[in-house]
């Protein structure tokens, strides 16, 4: 791609993602719209909007390639990826607040998987420089994608109620932060052609435009005024002899199965 | 390439593949706790199968063989299978049954473990797995008529405790819901 024709294509992928911005904000802000719900994703996504307002101020006076645009970028990405870690838990909370027990396990649970994910990630990544950057922050998207991946298996294994709002915005979470781990694994795949930071930049890009149609499709439907229903809450020793109660079922179950492997036993 | 760029490679669509599966809307409702203790308290429809498995045992053919009625014999055995392969969906069915409702308890849980909710998934897995191999197994002609008689045997019993384990469980269900029924109960009980 020459030169003219790549500043119009990043030019019209700017004005693209600044308009999805914008239509994705003025929906959570429209009269009864979701902010008050959801106060620090929209937090989030102004925050998102004025990185891009800068950047592109930046770029247009220091350049792509300056030192300057570099700083600049970096430094308002460790703010906007601070600002999407708490929008995920917001949304995280939101979704599994009724549920304590499960809200508990899942903490646990998701947590040491984090941990797991950024000690793993960090041991893979032997670079340094520019790319222990890119290492560092695929580390940090990676993780969030397992989080809100485990949250939708957890939902789902429980069969918990989810609103659609939420269940879009966690789906655009995930994805973005997807795309942004192969964006940055590409790159690195392929760091010595011509051109790789630039469609590395330009695979962001459109993973992020994806991303915000996806939030237009969530924030721009009326909101659900009704919560989901929610089971009612069981005394710790209530619980327990109805869990007792099911497990010795299940238990009496699998054994009378494995009985039917078993020719002459009676299963008695 | 880096072995450790395409392992974050197939870490990603692994993660974008569980993302799809547990996205996806589910089939049909989820059971409210009412109806997983209703559904669990209800009659099993495989209770009449002892009756249709006694009447089906190996012991009740073997004349037809000794008297050379060969056809007869198996078309008997084709239907056997049908049955056992039935009452094992209806197993599987129940199974799929309190697994929900064990779910459902975990919603309303004050307190869970991560080691018990994994127990609890690992066997339910496993379960369901036992079931498909049996099904297989059963298509395949392998061991085929030797488990008929457990299977009559087993299934009186089994759902004599189904049926009292669900009632018991429906009545505490009922109690925790309405704490003031217990008492209620014993008034009437005084009568």
């Amino acid at each position: 791609m020459g030169e003219p024709l790549y500043q119009q294509v990043l030019l019209a992928e700017w004005v693209v993602t600044t308009c999805l911005q914008v239509v994705v904000l003025v929906c959570l802000f429209r009269r009864r719209g979701p902010y008050r719900s959801y106060p620090v994703f929209s937090a989030y996504l102004g925050t998102v909007t004025l990185q891009q307002l800068l950047s592109a101020w930046w770029r247009r006076h220091y350049g792509f390639t300056s030192i300057a645009y570099f700083n600049l970028a970096w430094g308002t990405q460790t703010v906007v990826l601070c600002a999407r870690w708490l929008a995920v838990a917001e949304l995280m909370k939101r979704v599994l607040a009724g549920y304590a027990a499960v809200n508990k396990m899942a903490q646990t649970l998701l947590f040491t998987l984090s941990v797991i994910i950024l000690t793993f990630s960090f041991a893979l990544a032997n670079n340094g420089g520019f790319y222990l950057l890119i290492s560092a922050d695929r580390a940090v998207e990676l993780t969030l994608a397992v989080l809100i991946a485990g949250m939708f298996v957890l939902v789902r294994y429980y069969r918990l109620a989810m609103r659609n709002i939420d269940r879009q915005l966690g789906i655009g979470f995930c994805l973005y932060s997807c795309a942004w781990v192969a964006a940055n694994t590409i790159y690195q795949m392929f760091r010595h052609t011509a051109g790789a930071a630039r469609d590395w930049d330009f695979l962001q890009s459109i993973a992020f435009v994806a991303t915000l149609v996806i939030w237009i499709g969530a924030v721009g439907k009326p909101v659900e005024v009704r919560a989901p229903a929610r089971a009612p809450a069981l005394t710790a020793e209530r619980y327990g002899q109805l869990s007792q109660e099911l497990n010795e079922r299940l238990r009496a179950l699998d054994a009378r199965l494995k009985n039917l492997f078993r020719p002459g036993d009676s299963g008695s | 390439m880096s072995i450790a760029l395409l392992i974050f490679l197939i870490l990603i669509v692994v993660v974008v593949g569980l993302l799809l599966w547990a996205a996806r809307p589910l089939k049909g409702a989820p059971l409210t706790p009412d109806a997983a203790f209703e559904a669990l308290s209800r009659e099993r429809h495989y209770a009449r199968l002892p009756q249709i498995l006694q009447s089906l045992r190996e012991d009740d053919t073997e004349f037809l063989r000794v008297r050379g009625h060969g056809k007869l014999l198996a078309q008997i055995r084709q239907e056997r299978k049908r049955i056992a392969l039935r009452y094992l969906k209806y197993l599987e069915e129940e199974f799929r049954i309190l697994l929900e409702c064990s779910r459902i308890l975990a919603t309303m849980a004050p307190e869970l473990t991560t080691k018990g909710e994994f127990d609890r998934l690992w066997q339910g897995q496993k379960f369901l797995w036992n079931c498909r191999v049996l099904g297989w197994r059963l298509r395949l002609g392998m061991q085929p008529w030797e488990i008929f008689g457990t299977l009559s045997d087993m299934s009186g019993t089994i759902t004599l405790e189904l049926e009292a384990a669900a009632a018991r469980l429906g009545e505490r269900a009922l109690l925790a819901a309405d704490p003031t029924l217990f008492t209620q109960g014993r008034r009437g009980g005084s009568k």
